[in-house]
């Protein structure tokens, strides 16, 4: 493999503006877009043979499991660090996601996702964080679709590429409706069921998805989000019948 | 200054556990971690959790199971707790939202482990990491809704601020966004920062943020090392060459979590404790939860007897250590030459490897010093090429790469000494274990800029190997 070119969308802090610099690196093969933007700190040359400052990026756990290296890539919203350069089109174009802050150049700030995550009450509450012996009953789960949710790596990417999730709609996203229903099923996730399914019901709630189904196709763990979003419509509405009903 | 009763920092299973523990206690906190939530090395463990399942297993069997996996080298009073305990921490997960494995009838499935006598590990889907991992963020979620926990991301530990009569009074972190120096005061500060996988750079498995770094920090600053010299190796498939997978030493703690520094506490990957020579496959993720929990425990009594408390700890003490901190910043700001960070890492990592991978001989260990000491004085002529004071990976990198040295020495200067094979640790020209010298812990000390090692006898209350034990006694300094 010769050389490649990397087209890097920079930003030098949180309100500077973006420009764009390109580098060559030499290819390798099995070389992922982690391991391209690592020759870059090696080498921190770009193409006009300037020496520049390097790449600023995250990365952590090089498995996708932990969502650090969530970048576009190519225009595709992906994880850098499977990203094998061999499958990319050349300029190989890397840009931060657009939904978050950003840091600086390919960093982002997702705290956002957390803060979402709060507004469903995307926890269980626990009487006593302390570890108790067998007379705790276990909740039976025997809906697969939860045990899928499991593998949510609060990436982001769903939200990236949903355009409902925005500024404007204040919609919670693909993310925290599926992780509702998980929440609703596992643990004692009764306490806090009506306040999930009430903020779904508000504004930003379920209600902003316009099934493009951007985020299914997003997933890098394939997780049927579109699934879960329609189970959590029928439920949604199954309370808002109730509400209205009385 | 803002002051905190307790500050956990590391933000992986055991100081997500220890900061909620603090917080359901009614303690408030502030979790520090230089990477947001979700990125922690739990994700990697392709175990789960040991817990007995059937009449002819009991906790006691897993207990003794861990002690004879771990070259009876691990702390047998806190083993035993641990393992008394797996089954309430199994099902505080449960309560947390964990769905574990469950068998067509709804009984846990469980596998068996290699050290293990029955089969006992449970685990989940996708893996039991991932899914404590979410539920532990989300109970921090919870905690910092309830205002009982304050969280600070993206911030580095530089330093510990430590009066004049050796008591820890708060710490240093330098922020990276802003990389802003700054100082939190606080009475307690519990450790729970992670193994030191940077060490072996591309021959490691674990995730990128196991750097070592604070433990390399505190250890300079006093803090005693033990076991440095037990590093595992694993293949993930059978045609592969090990990579590195865990670190065994860490911080020296005794039965309360507590280092040798009154204050400073540590738990999980970054302590020692709880596995000894060799970790019992399902014992990581334990064993993180529960150092957790019992360092938050231990913290908090501590911090209502320490007097006078930091809140009134004198404010010069914290601006000189943050003007120092500075001042070290601007020392590698200044480095040039035409060396490369990365790329030196690379070779550093390759030594490591090399000289104190898997199988290791004393010939090849004694070519580890020199070999160190050129890299680091090459180290000193690496270019500094970012200038930015908005999230300088380079800088930060310096300073991590810098300290990696210190580390590399414990390794060495641990295996070397160890002239047995135990556990993890293979000598090709020592393959026996000589219980008669090397039952007992190495302990590393830094002093006077260089690293002494000292032997400690190891806790063998519960489960008594044949062999005589000596008290401490001094081998090289």
């Amino acid at each position: 493999m010769s050389h490649v070119l990397l087209k890097i969308k920079r930003q030098d802090d949180f309100e500077s503006t973006p420009y764009w610099e390109v580098f060559e690196i030499r290819g390798a093969p099995g070389m992922t877009v982690i391991s391209a933007l690592n020759a870059i700190r090696r080498r921190s040359v770009n193409q006009d043979g300037f020496a520049v400052s390097p790449v600023v990026w995250d990365c952590n756990c090089l498995e996708e499991k932990c969502g650090a290296c969530t970048m576009i890539i190519n225009g595709k919203v992906r994880l850098a660090c499977t990203a094998l350069i061999e499958e990319l089109n050349e300029p190989i174009v890397l840009e931060p996601l657009t939904k978050f802050k950003v840091i600086r150049d390919l960093v982002v700030d997702r705290s956002k996702i957390q803060d979402t995550l709060g507004r469903i009450r995307g926890w269980q509450q626990l009487d006593k964080f302390e570890p108790l012996g067998r007379d705790v009953e276990r909740p039976k789960i025997d809906d697969p679709l939860i045990t899928r949710l499991a593998d949510c790596i609060y990436c982001g990417a769903c939200l990236e590429a949903c355009p409902q999730y925005n500024e404007t709609s204040n919609y919670v996203g693909a993310l925290a409706v599926s992780q509702t229903l998980r929440h609703n099923q596992v643990g004692n996730g009764s306490i806090d069921k009506t306040h999930r399914l009430n903020t779904l019901m508000d504004v930003g709630g379920i209600s902003e998805c316009k099934n493009v189904q951007n985020c299914r196709r997003a997933c890098p763990k394939n997780i049927p989000t579109t699934e879960a979003i329609g189970k959590m419509k029928r439920r949604v509405f199954k309370g808002f019948m109730k509400r209205v009903l009385g | 200054m803002t002051y905190y009763p307790i500050i956990v920092i590391g933000s992986g299973v055991a100081g997500m556990t220890a900061a909620i523990r603090l917080a359901d206690q009614g303690t408030k906190t502030c979790l520090v971690s230089n990477q947001p939530l979700q990125c922690i090395d739990a994700l990697l463990d392709p175990h789960g959790v040991n817990v007995s399942q059937i009449s002819s297993d009991s906790f006691e069997t897993h207990f003794k199971d861990t002690v004879v996996h771990g070259g009876y080298l691990a702390n047998q009073s806190l083993v035993h707790q641990m393992c008394e305990k797996a089954e309430g921490i199994q099902n505080l997960f449960e309560r947390m939202g964990v769905v574990f494995n469950k068998t067509q009838e709804g009984l846990l499935q469980n596998t068996k482990q290699p050290g293990s006598s029955f089969s006992r590990t449970l685990s989940a889907q996708p893996c039991l990491g991932r899914q404590t991992t979410t539920a532990l963020t989300e109970q921090i979620s919870y905690f910092k809704n309830q205002n009982l926990i304050d969280q600070q991301e993206r911030c580095e530990f530089l330093s510990l601020v430590i009066d004049e009569d050796q008591v820890c009074r708060g710490v240093v972190l330098q922020d990276l966004r802003s990389m802003k120096v700054f100082s939190l005061r606080t009475d307690a500060v519990i450790f729970a920062t992670g193994s030191a996988g940077a060490l072996y750079g591309e021959h490691s498995m674990q995730s990128l943020n196991s750097k070592g770094s604070a433990v390399s920090r505190l250890y300079k600053q006093g803090v005693h090392l033990a076991n440095p010299e037990f590093v595992a190796f694993s293949s993930s498939s059978s045609s592969d060459t090990p990579s590195m997978s865990d670190w065994l030493g860490g911080l020296w703690i005794d039965d309360n979590h507590m280092t040798n520094i009154p204050g400073v506490f540590a738990a999980g990957k970054c302590a020692y404790q709880y596995h000894g020579a060799a970790v019992l496959p399902g014992n990581m993720i334990l064993s993180g939860f529960f150092g957790g929990v019992k360092a938050a425990d231990h913290a908090i009594k501590y911090s209502k007897e320490v007097l006078p408390s930091s809140e009134d700890a004198q404010e010069s003490l914290f601006e000189e250590e943050v003007s120092r901190q500075n001042k070290v910043n601007l020392e590698y700001a200044d480095f040039s030459g035409p060396e490369n960070a990365t790329a030196l890492h690379q070779e550093f990592a390759a030594v490591m490897y090399e000289h104190l991978g898997p199988i290791r001989n004393n010939a090849s260990i004694k070519l580890v010093f020199e070999k160190l000491s050129e890299l680091k004085h090459r180290f000193q002529r690496i270019s500094l090429t970012d200038n930015s004071s908005c999230f300088n990976q380079e800088i930060m990198f310096l300073r991590d790469l810098d300290h990696m040295f210190d580390l590399a020495l414990t390794i060495a200067i641990g295996s070397l000494a160890r002239d047995e094979s135990r556990g993890v640790h293979c000598k090709s020209d020592f393959p026996l274990r000589d219980d008669a010298r090397f039952l007992r812990t190495t302990k590393i000390i830094y002093n006077k800029e260089k690293p002494e090692i000292y032997y400690e006898d190891v806790d063998v209350s519960l489960m008594k190997p044949e062999e005589n034990i000596k008290r401490e006694f001094k081998v090289a300094g």
